[in-house]
């Protein structure tokens, strides 16, 4: 840098994109993996239902924070009369609601005792929870100004994160009884440990093309914001696998539960953080 | 017709004079603009230059914010301006992220986006743009790339090597060039931004992003 200094200029945009996006992610990673884990869930007594309540629910959390993140949120039925397809906003929001209506089918086909009939449904939800699990990836490679979003790795970490979230709230809620906490620990500790791999090879091996992504994952890893990232990448992956590896053999509810909090405490820190830092870079 | 835009940062004085009448002409609020001139300061003292760079939306030939609008809001012109509804605009923001340049805003009054659309009803009645017509050293260049014989097109043809766009290397295609445009000027990266009270202004952070806290 030639010493150049801005000495005058407008205000910098800032975040534009805060914790209502936050909210977004995180629990659409809840509402979508409790569904893809539900091919293995549902042989347990119980299930049926409880999978589609909660992804419903947490489902409803995302959309509710999706239309209260709009400026304009009175406006959001825009997006169905005036569709522009080449927009991965407008595609999730098709996906998400297409979503929720096959969660509401769900719920009554639990509620009525139609097992056969919502197992069968499950080959349709299965492919859109997947979609409503990965369209953020591409969501995030739309945002051109933001070169650290564009990483091949974002859809497979939406996914272990959709995991990671979906087995915690299992673990927590002790769902499936005892039999399915081995196998939920470790999906638990599985998608933790390739979840950090993936972002410690971001951070540390991936080629950045711009000065811009070099000073956001600056400020990631020794800025500003590296203990809401560090904090977030101990407690979301860290804790997990470490609980996972010494309790492997005889899994405790306890454990079990420490590790699926912390997860889930972690995982909202990582993505709040992965989220703001591009934005605290000026673009211009 | 292509219409583009040219700055001639040899020409440019740094008076402002193109962003007081963006601002005037176009209503733009507070804290929001369409159009504004840096200031860099490079060097160290007695060595010390002043750069002045005047940005404005490149109007881009493949917009990222056009595709990324999930409602069509952003749209293009026949003229290849690209512009925005703001009836139609839901506020998601996408645009921001989409734009490489950081020119479009979230209009605080509205809630909607807006940004620099070269003063597209003025275009209409037969005008130029209100910042070509307020810059007094004529540093503000505008017309049809399309046309050979157009200004726009003879200068960037006369300065080749000297006619830059910001960011090429994003793919947008930017119908917005610079000649003597040095890294300092187009690169935000080869400047320092010091949060506090600087030589001319407050350099910091807004507040608030449109109408929300």
């Amino acid at each position: 840098m030639d010493n150049a200094v801005v000495t005058l200029d407008v205000l910098h945009s800032g975040v534009i994109w805060g914790w209502f996006v936050t909210m977004n992610f995180w629990a659409k990673s809840i509402a979508t993996g409790v569904v893809l884990l539900a091919p293995w869930m549902i042989r347990h007594p119980g299930m049926r239902l409880r999978i589609a309540v909660i992804a419903f629910i947490f489902l409803n959390i995302t959309l509710l924070f999706t239309v209260l993140d709009l400026h304009q949120p009175l406006r959001f039925w825009h997006m169905f009369v005036y569709p522009q397809f080449r927009s991965v906003i407008n595609l999730g929001a098709w996906v998400l609601t297409l979503y929720n209506v096959l969660l509401v089918v769900h719920i009554y086909l639990a509620h009525t005792k139609r097992d056969v009939e919502y197992d069968k449904l499950l080959y349709v939800t299965y492919p859109i929870a997947f979609l409503g699990t990965v369209y953020t990836a591409g969501l995030l490679g739309q945002a051109n100004a933001r070169e650290t979003w564009h990483a091949a790795t974002e859809a497979p970490q939406m996914l272990l994160a959709a995991t990671l979230a979906g087995s915690a709230v299992f673990l927590i809620l002790r769902s499936g009884s005892d039999e399915a906490a081995p196998w939920l620990t470790k999906v638990l500790g599985g998608s933790a440990a390739i979840a950090l791999a993936i972002y410690l090879f971001e951070i540390y091996m991936a080629p950045q093309k711009s000065n811009e992504a070099g000073h956001v994952i600056h400020l990631l890893v020794d800025g500003e914001l590296r203990s809401l990232f560090v904090g977030g990448l101990l407690l979301a992956f860290m804790v997990p696998l470490l609980v996972t590896l010494f309790t492997l053999r005889r899994p405790t509810p306890s454990t079990g539960v420490i590790a699926s909090v912390s997860a889930l405490v972690g995982l909202w820190m990582v993505k709040h953080a992965w989220l703001i830092a591009p934005q605290l870079v000026p673009l211009s | 017709m292509r219409l583009g835009y040219l700055v001639d940062l040899d020409l440019c004085m740094g008076c402002k004079a193109c962003e007081v009448a963006c601002k005037s002409e176009n209503e733009v609020p507070l804290n929001a603009w369409r159009l504004r001139v840096k200031y860099v300061d490079t060097g160290i003292y007695p060595e010390v230059k002043r750069n002045f760079t005047p940005m404005r939306c490149n109007q881009c030939e493949s917009a990222p914010c056009e595709r990324a609008c999930p409602v069509s809001a952003l749209h293009y012109l026949d003229n290849g301006i690209v512009d925005i509804d703001a009836d139609r605009c839901i506020g998601c923001a996408a645009c921001m992220q989409a734009c490489p340049y950081g020119a479009i805003y979230m209009d605080p009054e509205s809630n909607t986006a807006d940004k620099c659309n070269y003063c597209a009803h003025r275009i209409e009645g037969g005008l130029e743009p209100a910042c070509v017509v307020a810059c007094p050293t004529g540093a503000n260049i505008f017309g049809d790339l399309d046309d050979p014989n157009s200004v726009i097109s003879r200068y960037i043809r006369e300065n080749g090597d000297q006619t830059r766009v910001r960011k090429p290397e994003k793919g947008t295609k930017p119908k917005h060039f610079y000649v003597a445009g040095s890294d300092t000027h187009l690169d935000p990266t080869a400047s320092r931004r010091e949060p506090g009270v600087n030589l001319f202004n407050r350099i910091g952070t807004l507040d608030h992003i449109g109408g929300h806290h």
